[in-house]
């Protein structure tokens, strides 16, 4: 489960002179397992950095936001914390996250088997002929079958996005953030993904999706939901297949 | 965490090193000159000290009678001296046995004559107890004897030695903190900039929720391999070192009545060194990477 309850992010104090700028102002919404949520908006609208505040790469500034039933509340939370406890805090948080990240993250002196299984060895306790059955399940489903052994270096940007979403599903996580994850892909294969996407929300995971192409949002069968985002703010709710918000128009 | 983990982090590890040949001999280079130091020192006071120890079983009073005693009168020294607690036993050289002694070491045949034999009758008194104070209590009583001319004990120069030895051990163990240290700082900036080179692959591991551990072991196995290199580089020129010195210190210790082992550095010391150089290594990794993931402007 995953709740705003008026989240608020700016960077920056005010006073001598200077003026916090807001990335996100009071944003309100729940979202319950298995819940498949697009997330619109231009350029600057606060997509990334919702994102970022659910797996906690940076802390709301005021309001409460609840993600897996962990409260986290302010950015005093962070400094009040200590030190360790709070990296274990974060770093277990983020264990039950798969993320697909906008610019890939990938490890480029290491092989797509080695990139994909990452978060499986990180979680431990799985043993090398169930790893790898995992790693090339995966990467079927994400059409990169036999390139095990390659490093991302020999692979397109396509390609790279692909080892990107394959190593965000290999744990099976709770909830899943993807951050323009069919930016590089062709039609197709960003109609493969998004379905693979929609049986992992059928299973329970929270999928949240940003994206400014709306061809990926007619490419959806109608039972996701859009959060629009504009400066920051959340401007218009809706779920695919019901008339389109008034400020649709902002956004796309 | 597996064994097949273990395996593979090792073997990333070993990679990373080779991927800068240079750095890492010269890093390793810096780590053996630095343990092979006080390990030379180590070994060689270790040497002295067994040398000092066998002389110490050799102490010996040698008492000059008066030319005037018979050889009679001597076997009555003989035998009184033996009654005392502290003597273990005593010898009677005459003078007869003397001279053919003398002209034997000097190598003069028996051509060489003397018109009369001007040496006393001597006795070694070889005592029973070994330490400083009380044998010179002894060598005291026993040069009052009547009829003792001169007594000789000679702990002057063992006294200076096992001085020099006491402060040599001092400056081990001086050299060991200062030459640890440097392993330290040496092991800490190879693994600081190692870090720097990958920190983008520190950040994808810590948005991926790693934990602090798995994303130090790696770094934890480069210290682990510098150690063994160093420790390594640091055997080979010790054991080179007295490779080229070791007759020479066999002459120097047969002047002195003793004899070398031979100088090598033995199991115990040789794995002492590794188990401290690794140990000392991985710590330093490990804070290395501590600061790097937790700068101190973030307390």
């Amino acid at each position: 489960m995953i709740e705003f309850n008026l989240v608020g992010k700016s960077y920056g104090e005010a006073g001598r002179g200077s003026v916090p700028r807001f990335a996100l102002r009071n944003v309100s919404f729940r979202l319950e397992p298995g819940d498949f949520v697009f997330l619109t908006g231009h350029s600057g609208a606060g997509k990334s950095t919702l994102l970022r505040l659910i797996m906690l790469s940076e802390w709301p500034t005021s309001g409460e936001l609840t993600v897996n039933g962990r409260l986290i509340s302010s950015f005093a939370q962070k400094k009040a914390g200590l030190l360790n406890g709070h990296r274990a805090f974060v770093a277990k948080h983020r264990r039950e996250i798969g993320t697909v990240f906008q610019d890939h993250c990938l490890l480029m002196d290491r092989t797509i088997y080695e990139n994909v299984a990452l978060p499986l060895d990180i979680a431990g306790g799985l043993g090398k002929r169930e790893k790898t059955r995992r790693v090339k399940s995966v990467l079927e489903k994400v059409g990169l079958a036999g390139c095990e052994r390659d490093t991302p270096r020999m692979l397109s940007g396509g390609e790279q996005q692909r080892v990107g979403i394959a190593r965000a599903l290999i744990h099976k996580p709770k909830i899943l953030l993807a951050d323009e994850p069919t930016g590089n892909l062709d039609p197709e294969l960003s109609r493969e993904i998004m379905l693979l996407f929609q049986r992992f929300s059928e299973v329970g995971v929270t999928v949240i999706l940003a994206t400014h192409d709306i061809e990926l949002l007619n490419q959806s069968d109608g039972n996701q939901r859009v959060l629009e985002l504009n400066d920051g703010e959340l401007v218009g709710e809706r779920y695919l297949g019901v008339a389109h918000s008034e400020a649709a128009h902002l956004v796309f | 965490m597996n064994l097949q983990q273990v395996k593979n982090d090792l073997l990333h590890s070993y990679q990373r090193l080779w991927e800068h040949p240079l750095l890492t001999l010269f890093t390793a280079s810096v780590i053996g000159v630095s343990l092979a130091l006080p390990l030379g020192f180590y070994i060689l006071m270790g040497q002295l000290m067994g040398f000092l120890d066998g002389w110490d079983a050799d102490k010996r009073i040698t008492l000059y009678l008066e030319k005037e005693i018979l050889v009679a009168e001597a076997e009555d020294f003989v035998a009184a001296i033996e009654q005392l607690p502290e003597v273990a036993s005593v010898q009677l050289v005459d003078k007869q046995q003397g001279i053919l002694e003398f002209t034997d070491r000097l190598g003069f045949d028996e051509t060489f004559r003397l018109d009369a034999n001007p040496l006393p009758h001597v006795l070694i008194v070889n005592p029973a107890i070994k330490e400083e104070q009380p044998l010179r209590a002894l060598y005291g009583k026993l040069s009052e004897l009547p009829g003792v001319e001169m007594a000789q004990l000679d702990l002057e120069w063992v006294s200076r030695l096992s001085a020099i030895i006491g402060v040599g051990w001092k400056i081990v163990i001086v050299l060991a903190l200062g030459f640890s240290l440097a392993l330290v700082l040496v092991v800490y900036n190879a693994v600081r900039l190692s870090l720097e080179h990958r920190r983008q692959e520190v950040s994808v591991m810590e948005l991926l929720g790693a934990p602090f551990l798995f994303i130090a072991r790696p770094y934890l196995y480069s210290g682990l391999i510098f150690g063994f290199l160093g420790s390594l580089t640091a055997l080979l020129i010790v054991q080179g070192v007295y490779f080229w010195l070791d007759s020479s210190v066999e002459n120097l210790l047969a002047l002195y009545g003793g004899s070398s082992t031979g100088l090598s550095v033995d199991w115990l010391s040789s794995m002492s060194l590794f188990c401290v150089a690794i140990g000392l290594s991985m710590v330093s990794a490990l804070v290395a990477v501590y600061i790097a993931l937790f700068p101190p402007s973030q307390y």
